[in-house]
């Protein structure tokens, strides 16, 4: 397709559009991948991997919709698609030495961040942050991106529908359950703090 | 409206996307029921506190080293072997699936077409083929004139060929007419033609 494209000119006249948005998006982007990934590798790969695709993609690209929520459902198939291809995590029984296997008897045991530690933390605004974002990690992937699109990126329940290529009463029931389990964790942490 | 329909609705009433007719339920439920009031109060507050997440920078080389990606594929697009594109071609035509019933209708249907369509034309074409003949006639060769003088003397000229007329005539079929050479004309008989009589009217 691109090999046709080529010797037109409307892949140069679209590279020229292109580049332009990526200029104008890519913070916007950058922002919703790492609030979606959780660490800057991660969102760095996935929104290089979204503009490329939106790239590859560009001439579907219907111009009434904002560029940024035809971004936004690139990147969340792109981010569930890569979350569905990678391995998945192995059970390990948290009172078992860690290698057991090789030597037999290991006394490093298996050590877990406990976000709830230092609850003194939770008030300064760089730990909140971070304790939200590890609680948005532990939502279904589903809820996390229903979630962001609409409390971090602020998308009506029709462009968060449309993006997520699903139902309105899906949309519905997948913010309610997001926000319900974070504000059990939020909950937990005022608990401590107090 | 019952507590549990309204923890069902609370999100989407938060977010302004209930019908009027249900906001103004949940509203007034709301009023009156400190439980649901207490499910809000903790449910804005996630919303707030997701809202108010700092924005993650990015560095500054991101959109460089992405229009770098996208001209690297370019570049592959535009060099790689045709054999590689007829590949991809013939993957991306392998992705659109056909059920096999419509194949097969409308493998039919175009083979009917193409049927009719060659005996259509075919009907069109040959009885005027066989209806129309044309007739041309040879024209007599160069060497069948012959040149002279005019009658001033100072004119050449070419005279008519003797068989200008009577050139053989071909049919498109290709049956040979013998060529008519004597054409005798039939004398017409003359009619007596009556002198105008002078005088008017004429007598009867």
């Amino acid at each position: 397709m691109d090999f046709a494209r080529l010797f037109t000119g409307v892949l140069r006249n679209d590279r020229k559009d292109f580049d332009a948005l990526v200029n104008r998006c890519h913070r916007q982007a950058y922002n919703i991948a790492y609030r979606l990934t959780g660490n800057h590798a991660d969102a760095e790969d996935l929104t290089q991997e979204t503009f490329l695709r939106a790239y590859r993609f560009f001439d579907r690209y219907n111009r009434d919709m904002p560029f940024e929520n035809w971004l936004y459902r690139i990147m969340s198939r792109v981010f569930i698609d890569e979350l569905r291809k990678r391995p998945k995590y192995k059970t390990q029984s948290l009172d078992q030495p860690l290698n057991s296997g090789d030597s037999g008897d290991s006394d490093v045991m298996l050590e877990l961040p406990d976000f709830e530690a230092n609850p003194e933390q939770m008030v300064l605004s760089e730990s909140l942050d971070e304790y939200l974002q590890n609680a948005l990690h532990a939502l279904p992937e589903e809820f996390r991106v229903a979630v962001i699109l609409a409390d971090i990126e602020g998308l009506s329940y029709e462009e968060i529908a449309e993006t997520m290529n699903c139902s309105l009463g899906t949309v519905r029931s997948r913010l309610h359950r997001g926000r319900k389990l974070l504000r059990q964790k939020v909950a937990a942490v005022q608990r401590c703090a107090v | 409206v019952n507590c549990r329909k309204v923890s069902h609705l609370l999100s989407a009433f938060m977010d302004g996307e209930l019908s009027g007719v249900e906001h103004r339920q949940l509203h007034e439920h709301l009023i009156r029921c400190p439980e649901c009031q207490d499910d809000y109060e903790g449910l804005l507050q996630v919303k707030r506190l997701l809202g108010g997440m700092r924005v993650q920078t990015t560095r500054k080389a991101l959109p460089a080293l992405i229009l770098q990606q996208i001209s690297d594929e370019e570049w592959r697009a535009a060099h790689q072997k045709p054999s590689a594109w007829i590949q991809q071609t013939l993957q991306q035509l392998k992705s659109i699936v056909i059920p096999p019933k419509t194949a097969v209708l409308s493998i039919g249907m175009a083979l009917m077409g193409v049927f009719f369509a060659f005996h259509l034309s075919a009907l069109s074409t040959r009885p005027s083929q066989q209806n129309t003949i044309t007739w041309e006639k040879t024209p007599p060769s160069l060497s069948e004139y012959t040149e002279g003088l005019d009658t001033t003397g100072s004119r050449r000229f070419l005279s008519q060929p003797a068989s200008y007329d009577t050139g053989a005539w071909r049919r498109s079929d290709d049956l040979l007419i013998t060529p008519v050479t004597d054409v005798r004309v039939t004398p017409q008989p003359q009619i007596p033609v009556q002198p105008l009589s002078r005088v008017w009217p004429p007598p009867r």
